[in-house]
């Protein structure tokens, strides 16, 4: 298991306030939105909110579709692995 | 500059290279647009119908679908959403669906395509129908008949209120639906109309909205969007938007001012419904300003105070009668007390939530407030207050419960004795989430133990529950320590740690309140600390009730190690 994925399982329970479900009872390749684990266009804004701010994603460098980004718990560990690779070659 | 107009948008014409929209990477001539609407109208004729439902989630097909059933003499409606069951709901009202994606199990469907052979599109009647909905929060949607000529009335009206403000090739975005009358008048009438730029997608998140704005650009947002911006970096003058728009619902005063900071323009408000389109606006540059009606219009209360608007965007005879209870300003202004179906009875008196609502944020020392009536032997009227820089220092010398009453009094002034709230919790942020039962059952569980006051406001005093399992003798709950929590003040300065008076009390609380076991106060009880607790983590909490030795016991887990383990006597009922 992917320790990235895990966290962002986590947060994903976390900063929705989503009851009766644990981080692990999400699948890493399974839709977050509508007819997956079924989340709506409000709980997309509030994720955006509390993946800025725990992974501080830089949003001006997305210029490709976003929504691909958020698809699955696996598609946001990428996200920000790139993004945190973009940050970090931008430092050095 | 001629004034704008829709019904004679390729009558008149346009220059063949003017951009009328930017979708998918792609950008629309005027020429391009002419050839899309001329060859889906050739279709829509072919298919020989009068009623075309249009399902599209690009702004821009969405003007080549109205455009194209009004050249072919159909009319045009909108539903209020894609969802099947919506459209479902609709049959009978339709025959043909016109849509700009593939959709399964729909009959009768007809895919929007670029080009194709057809007649120049010509002057449109402007008494051409084009059917809305309300958005249907509450029960059915209803269906509102409008035609051609209130759109072009309303675009060139937005265009004299606030044209002046975008440069003339600017981008029109959006994060709202083009199917609604905010989104339609806005994102695709207004555009089209006055020489703007339609952006096709609507965006659903902060990053893809943000990423495509440059310098100029007009957004179509809401208080959905606007209020849920933190962690967004100031916008770069170089990609600064000239106008942001927002409509729907109030949006709240902290996040107005950051949204003003962040985009380096102030949100200019909409009030309006799907009856009339657009009423007024107000520029959120000062707290809570009045509205201005747009040009045109007319805003009246009558004998009761309710709104009344006399507008020529209002089909029939310009009238229409709101339920918004309003007071009028001086110089055409007024201000909006709140809807007058949000009435509760207090001790036998009618009172409306919404304006105690609106009182309270006209109080310097409010930023933000919900009032709710709390069930119980008799309704008592509550209230949540985000208190103002000002308030939040007067709440820290004077204390919650002195503070709350001097916002009572202060309230005196406009409310009856029955529109004072007796309870009040002091928070830095509202409870997030739509309008709806929802919040009213978050706001209202804020008060579950009203007969205690924070002592400590602005932190939580419990931890949060995140999930309960029944036990056939008791409770299981995940909690969530946060690390802000009033009760680890004070104890172990510099070391997070959860005291232990803090968990016991937990503990009888919660088992009075989920499991009716005692009365919430651990008198006599016994304990044993195993591990150290510490907060920002989650902890399971199980909860026995062992009635016939009048005990409760209770142990927190973290994974599968005992942190804390302990039984406390029972009194009370």
């Amino acid at each position: 298991m992917d320790d990235l994925e895990t966290e962002v399982k986590a947060l994903i329970v976390d900063s929705l306030k989503l009851e009766d479900l644990r981080p692990e009872d999400i699948d890493s390749e399974e839709p977050l939105f509508v007819d997956g684990l079924g989340l709506d266009s409000i709980d997309a804004l509030e994720l955006g909110v509390a993946l800025r701010k725990k992974f501080g994603l830089r949003i001006e460098s997305v210029s490709e579709d976003i929504k691909a980004h958020f698809a699955t718990v696996r598609s946001l560990a990428r996200f920000i692995r790139s993004q945190q690779a973009a940050a970090a070659a931008q430092q050095a | 500059m001629t004034a704008p107009t829709l019904s004679r948008l390729f009558a008149d014409g346009a220059p063949e290279d003017r951009t009328v929209a930017v979708t998918n990477g792609e950008t629309i001539s005027f020429a391009r647009f002419r050839a899309d609407v001329a060859g889906n109208a050739a279709r829509v004729r072919r298919a020989g119908v009068r009623r075309g439902l249009l399902v599209t989630q690009d702004a821009y097909w969405g003007a080549v679908g109205l455009f194209a059933l009004l050249q072919a003499g159909a009319e045009a409606i909108l539903p209020p959403n894609a969802q099947p069951g919506t459209i479902a709901g609709l049959a009978g009202a339709w025959d043909l669906l016109l849509c700009d994606q593939p959709r399964s199990g729909d009959e009768n469907a007809l895919m929007l395509e670029p080009g194709g052979e057809g007649a120049a599109p010509g002057p449109f009647d402007p008494a051409a129908p084009v059917t809305v909905f309300t958005s249907g929060s509450t029960g059915e949607a209803k269906r509102i008949a409008k035609t051609l000529a209130l759109l072009e009335w309303e675009a060139a009206t937005l265009d004299r209120a606030l044209g002046a403000m975008v440069p003339m090739g600017a981008t029109v975005h959006g994060t709202v639906a083009h199917q609604h009358v905010y989104g339609l008048a806005f994102r695709l009438c207004w555009p089209l109309a006055s020489g703007r730029v339609i952006a096709g997608p609507a965006h659903e998140l902060w990053e893809g909205a943000l990423s495509a704005l440059a310098a100029g650009d007009a957004l179509v947002t809401s208080p959905a969007h606007l209020s849920r911006m933190d962690g967004i970096a100031p916008i770069a003058p170089a990609r600064r938007p000239s106008l942001v728009l927002s409509a729907g619902a109030p949006l709240a005063e902290p996040a107005a001012e950051q949204a003003a900071a962040l985009f380096g323009v102030p949100v200019t408000e909409i009030f309006g419904s799907t009856e009339t389109g657009a009423i007024a606006l107000r520029h959120r540059s000062s707290p809570d300003p009045a509205w201005q009606p747009l040009p045109g219009i007319t805003v009246e209360a009558d004998g009761a105070g309710l709104l009344r608007v006399r507008s020529p965007f209002v089909a029939g005879d310009g009238l229409f009668e709101g339920a918004d209870r309003i007071a009028l300003e001086a110089e055409g202004g007024f201000r909006l007390l709140g809807r007058a179906d949000r009435i509760v009875k207090i001790e036998g008196k009618r009172v409306s939530l919404a304006e105690v609502e609106a009182r309270l944020r006209a109080l310097p020392e409010v930023a933000d407030a919900v009032a709710v009536s709390l069930s119980g032997p008799a309704s008592r009227l509550a209230a949540v207050v985000v208190p103002s820089g000002e308030g939040a220092a007067r709440l820290a010398e004077v204390g919650a419960f002195r503070f709350g009453r001097q916002l009572r009094r202060a309230l005196a002034a406009t409310q009856e004795p029955a529109g004072l709230p007796r309870h009040w919790r002091f928070l830095d942020a509202l409870p997030s989430g739509p309008l709806g039962k929802q919040r009213h059952a978050d706001i209202a569980s804020l008060f579950e133990d009203t007969a205690s006051m924070d002592p400590i406001p602005h932190r939580p005093t419990e931890p949060d529950i995140r999930a309960t399992r029944p036990l056939p003798d008791g409770l299981e709950l995940d909690l969530f320590l946060p690390a802000n929590l009033a009760p680890l003040e004070g104890h172990f300065p510099g070391m997070p740690i959860v005291p232990g008076v803090a968990q016991i009390d937990w503990a009888a609380k919660l088992a009075a309140r989920h499991l009716g076991a005692g009365d919430g106060v651990a008198r006599n009880f016994q304990v044993k600390f195993r591990r150290v607790t510490v907060p920002d983590a989650s902890v399971t909490l199980t909860l026995r009730h062992i009635a016939a030795r009048r005990r409760l016991t209770f142990e927190y887990r973290s994974a599968d190690e005992v942190l804390t383990s302990g039984s406390i006597a029972l009194e009370g009922p």
